[in-house]
This record gives C-alpha cells, structure tokens and sequence, in this order.
C-alpha cells in the first residue's frame, strides 16, 4: 500500500506567489513580484522535476528461529537508499537498534521478548522526493515468520512410563531380566548365566542363586497439552507455563531416546505421533508455538481425540490447569480404556505475589463476587483433581518447578500399587 | 545543535531582511517596523515550535515590509529587490527545515541532497528574480497593453503551476493526502 503525501510547503509557496503578483497588480509595483520569483521557481521546479517515486525494499531475516533473548538481524535492502525505514513488529518483539549502512541495507536486531510464532515482514518505507515537496509511505509486508522458542527449564528425568515398551532404553522396567539395574535374589534355573551368579547369596545358602535385574526400555509418551480457553485473569500466564511444562517434558524425554509425541486439544486438535531425536522436539515445539493462536474454549471432547493411534503402551502425561470437566472426562476415559495416564497442572510460582482476587484486599462487592468465584474455582479443580487421583492418575503441580512436579509424579507412581483395569 | 542551527539561521535570516526593509527611508515606517518585528517573531516563533506554516506567513509579512518602503516610490526597481527576495526564500526553507522531524512533520531530506535541492531553487530564483528587475527597469512607456501583458504573464504563471500540479497529482498514485 503507498500512501502519497504533499508537503505544506507546496500549499505555503503557491500562496505566496499568487499573493506577489496579485500584490504587483493592485499596486502597480513590481517588487511583490519580484519577491515571489523564487518561490514560483522552487515550486516549478519541483512539480515538473519530481516523477513518481520508486520504492522497494527486500527484507531478509538470518535466521527464522530462536530462543527467547536471542538476537534475530533484519537486513532491508531498500531504494531509495536515503529512505527512511521502519519495521513493524509484534508485541512479544523488540528493535533495539538500527544501523543505516552503505548501499540502501538497514540492520535492525529484533529480539524476542516471548516464545511464539512472530510474522516478521512488515516494513514501512518513506521516501522524499527530489526537492523534499512530496513523499511517499510504502508499506511492504513479506511473509517471514519468527518462530521463537521457550526458554524451557532443563529437567533430569521424565515420568517414567509403567509398562515400557520392550526396546532397549534407559528406563529401568519393572520386568525382570537383563539389566543393570539391581532387581532381586532367586535360585539358579538352567539357562542363567555364569555372571548373573550372585556368589555371596551362594555361598550363604549353599546352593546357588542369581540376581535379577531390571530391563532398561524405552517409553513411548504422549504429552496431551490442555490448551482450552482459562477462566480468570491469568489467562495468559496458564497458557505460559502449559507450554513451557510441555516443552521441558519434551526435552528431557527426546534427550532420554524416548518417543515422544503430542496431542494438544484446545479448539481444534493437534496431534504429533511419537517420534525420537531432536527433529521431533523441533517438530513438538513448534506444534506448541501454533497452540497460542487456535486458544479457544470450544473443545468438543474426547471423541475428537485420535484414540486408535496412541501407542498402546504410552505413558500419557497430560498438562492441564483442571479448568474443564471435559478434560478430566477425557482422562478419565483415557484410564478407563487401560492407558498409563499421569497428569501435570502448570501453577504459578509458589514464590510469586499472584494476583488473584483473593490475596487482594480491597473490600467493595466485586472484588468480593471475583475472590468468591476464585475460591470456587479452585475449589472445582481440586474435586477435579481429587476424581482422577481415585481413578489412579497421579496429579502434581509444577509450583515449585517443573521438575518438582515430574520427581512428585514420579514418586507417587512407585508408591502406587499397579492398577490394572 | 541540530535543533539549533536552524533557528539561528531563521533569526538571521529574518533580522538581515527586516533591517532592510526598516533601513529603507519611507512615510510608511511605522507600518514597515510593524510588518517587520511581526515577520521576525512570527521566522522565530514557527523555528522554535516546528510549525512550518508560520514561516510562510513571515515571509509575507517581511515581503509586505519590504514591499511597503517603495510603494510610495516613483523611482525605478530597488536593486536590492533579489536579493531580499533569495532572503525571504531561504527563510521560508530554514523555518521549513527546522520542523522536520516533528511530530506529523514532513521527513527531513538527507543533507547532501538539502544543500543542492536549495541551492538550485535559490540559484534560479534569484536568477528569475534578477531578470524580472532588469525586465521592469527597460525604459519601456506603460500603457494598456503593457498592463494587459503583465496581467496576462500574472495569469501564465499561475497556469503552469496548476498544470504541473495536476500533471503531479496524474503521476503519483490516486489515494494523495496532505500532509
């Protein structure tokens, strides 16, 4: 889109020249005149000199992801090369400089303040002409987008699926077998070998007996991220820590050889099939980035969700706040048809002054209905929470860290007895 | 200082035309001192708020002061008319200059280009306006038709200008604001 403007100096000049030579023939003088010459000079000049003005500008981006803080360059190559340049950019980026060097190409480093998907692209150009009369704005929008990932917290183990699948992994099953990881004591049966020979046990109870150990497999997850629409302030804030939680599961189990794959169901549903390597946390995160623009709160249940392609065996690890019966419903149903379901809920920071209506003070009606409504809502999640801990689905929150919630996770499952339905 | 430089040269500009105007001996000093201090506060005023319509009226204020000296006059064209005239030019471009960059103001032209862009316009049109002073000094009789040839150049002046605005406005694309 070009917009073309005049500048006041065109209308200011015409005045005066009209008004010199009105004023020479009223007084017969030709001073007036004389004193509006150059002025009708400047102003024909400029109109029969000026042409249109040709504007371009060609915009190139070093790089089209990045972690939140990095530093992403623009190069715009414009014409003409005097032209005067700015990029637009969402909220969540930053231009903090602006170098004009030679040959037209300005250099402005964006950072990213947030994780998300940014188009990058629109570039507004204005350009004078050659007597600085008019000028035009041009504004050009490439189709570059900024993806830019969160900076997610580095845990040192997942949840730990139940029942692993049988590939070699660096999970310590509960199967008995070969291993290393010490499982118990039991007397020789042929086809034991030599150096499972536990020859203290042996020599105490005078026949012999070996060690059992636990296989180390491999898990397949599905982290089924809760992405529907929050009730409450802190809307934002839940979608944050949701995608943040789910991109550190995603990275320690890819870094763990697990497969890993992601259901995210908020308005429409996304579904990524397990997958090992770093191409499939590329694959996960990005899917995430996308989860931000689809938030809605119209979920329409569980019978949307790809049940026949999840992995029979998956731990399926779910993110949720709790703020939808839907949710837990399909959770619910997700147990019921014999999966291994473990559930995350992204809270805020236990250190942190929450802004919620009830830690607030202030004592006027709505401030009362809004601290009455949160209690109820937390209210709701914790019998949310309480009717999957009856269906044996463990339920942490990540208020003091992620990897405190998984370590919590990961505990209460071992104490758990195993529930077979 | 780059806020400064043109205001000073504003004040100069304005000071040097207005102490012509008033160094002129005349009946109608009172109003020339008037047009004139009006023209310098008005140079100064539009300098310093960045409000470059204010230059124009102080151009015509000044023109007018200048103008107001010789009206009684029967003598021929002050020889010092150009150069009042490049005087006022430049005023109307210093004050022009000193808005750039305001808020809504036009943007400003890269130096370089400034000075030539100026000094082109200054150099015809003061070439313009010496070439109108020595047309207007020939010994020529007045009578009707050479009112009628004055009228008509009055009138040809006008018409170029609106043509090539129009021929302007052809060229750009349509959606043309002020600004």
């Amino acid at each position: 889109m070009t917009i073309s403007y005049t500048s006041h100096r065109v209308a200011g000049y015409l005045t005066l020249v009209v008004a010199g030579l009105v004023g020479a023939l009223l007084t017969g003088r030709p001073e007036p005149a004389i004193l509006a010459a150059p002025f009708a000079v400047a102003l024909a000049g400029g109109l029969a000199l000026t042409h249109r003005i040709d504007v371009s500008a060609d915009l190139e981006v070093d790089h089209d992801r990045a972690l939140e803080g990095d530093d992403v360059t623009v190069a715009i190559a414009v014409t003409p090369p005097d032209a005067a340049v700015a990029l637009e950019v969402s909220r969540g980026l930053s231009v903090r400089q602006a170098d004009a060097t030679a040959g037209g190409i300005v250099s402005l480093v964006v950072t990213p303040t947030r994780w998300g998907a940014y188009p990058v692209g629109r570039v507004a150009v204005r350009a004078l002409d050659d007597m600085g009369l008019f000028w035009t704005e041009t504004t050009f929008e490439r189709r570059a987008v900024l993806r830019v990932y969160p900076s997610a917290e580095r845990l040192r183990r997942g949840v730990g699926a139940a029942d692993p699948e049988p590939l070699v992994g660096r999970h310590p099953s509960r199967a008995r077998g070969e291993g290393v990881e010490f499982a118990d004591l039991r007397p020789y049966s042929p086809g034991d070998r030599a150096r499972s020979v536990n020859w203290r046990a042996t020599a105490r109870r005078g026949e012999v007996w070996v060690n059992d150990r636990h296989p180390e497999r491999s898990s397949a997850v599905v982290l089924l991220v809760d992405t529907l629409d929050t009730r409450g302030a802190d809307r934002a804030g839940v979608l944050d820590r949701t995608v943040r939680a789910t991109a550190a599961a995603a990275d320690v189990y890819t870094r763990s050889h697990d497969r890993v794959g992601l259901l995210a169901f908020g308005g429409n549903v996304r579904w990524l099939r397990p997958g090992s390597g770093r191409a499939q946390l590329l694959r996960i995160v990005d899917a995430l980035l996308d989860t931000e623009v689809l938030l809605t709160g119209t979920f329409q249940g569980g019978t949307h969700l790809p049940l026949g392609a999840l992995p029979p065996r998956a731990l399926l690890l779910a993110i949720t706040p709790l703020d939808h019966d839907a949710v837990v419903d399909t959770l619910a149903d997700l147990r019921a048809r014999g999966f291994d379901v473990a559930a995350l809920v992204p809270a805020p920071d236990a250190g942190r002054d929450d802004a919620s209506p009830s830690r607030r003070g202030d004592g006027d009606h709505g401030d009362e209905f809004e601290r009455e409504g949160a209690r109820l809502d937390t209210l709701l999640r914790d019998m949310r929470r309480l009717r999957l801990e009856r269906l044996g689905i463990v339920v942490a929150d990540t208020r003091h860290g992620v990897a405190a919630g998984v370590e919590e996770v990961e505990l209460c499952r071992r104490r758990m007895p195993r529930v077979r339905i | 200082m780059a806020r400064a430089a043109p205001v000073a040269l504003t004040a100069a500009l304005a000071a040097a035309v207005a102490g012509v105007a008033v160094a002129r001996p005349g009946r109608l000093h009172v109003l020339v001192a008037g047009l004139a201090v009006a023209g310098v506060a008005l140079a100064v005023t539009g300098a310093l708020l960045r409000w470059a319509s204010l230059g124009v009226v102080a151009a015509l204020a000044l023109g007018a002061a200048f103008a107001a000296t010789r009206y009684e006059t029967t003598t021929v064209v002050d020889v010092a008319t150009p150069g009042v005239a490049l005087g006022l030019f430049l005023l109307a471009e210093a004050v022009a200059w000193s808005a750039e960059g305001g808020a809504g103001g036009a943007p400003g032209l890269p130096a370089p280009r400034r000075l030539v862009a100026i000094t082109a316009a200054a150099g015809a049109g003061t070439a313009a306006a010496a070439m109108v002073t020595v047309a207007v000094s020939l010994p020529v009789t007045e009578d009707l038709a050479v009112a009628a040839l004055g009228g008509a150049a009055v009138v040809g002046v006008v018409v170029v200008l609106l043509s090539l605005a129009r021929g302007r406005a052809r060229d750009g694309d349509p959606d043309v604001a002020g600004g």
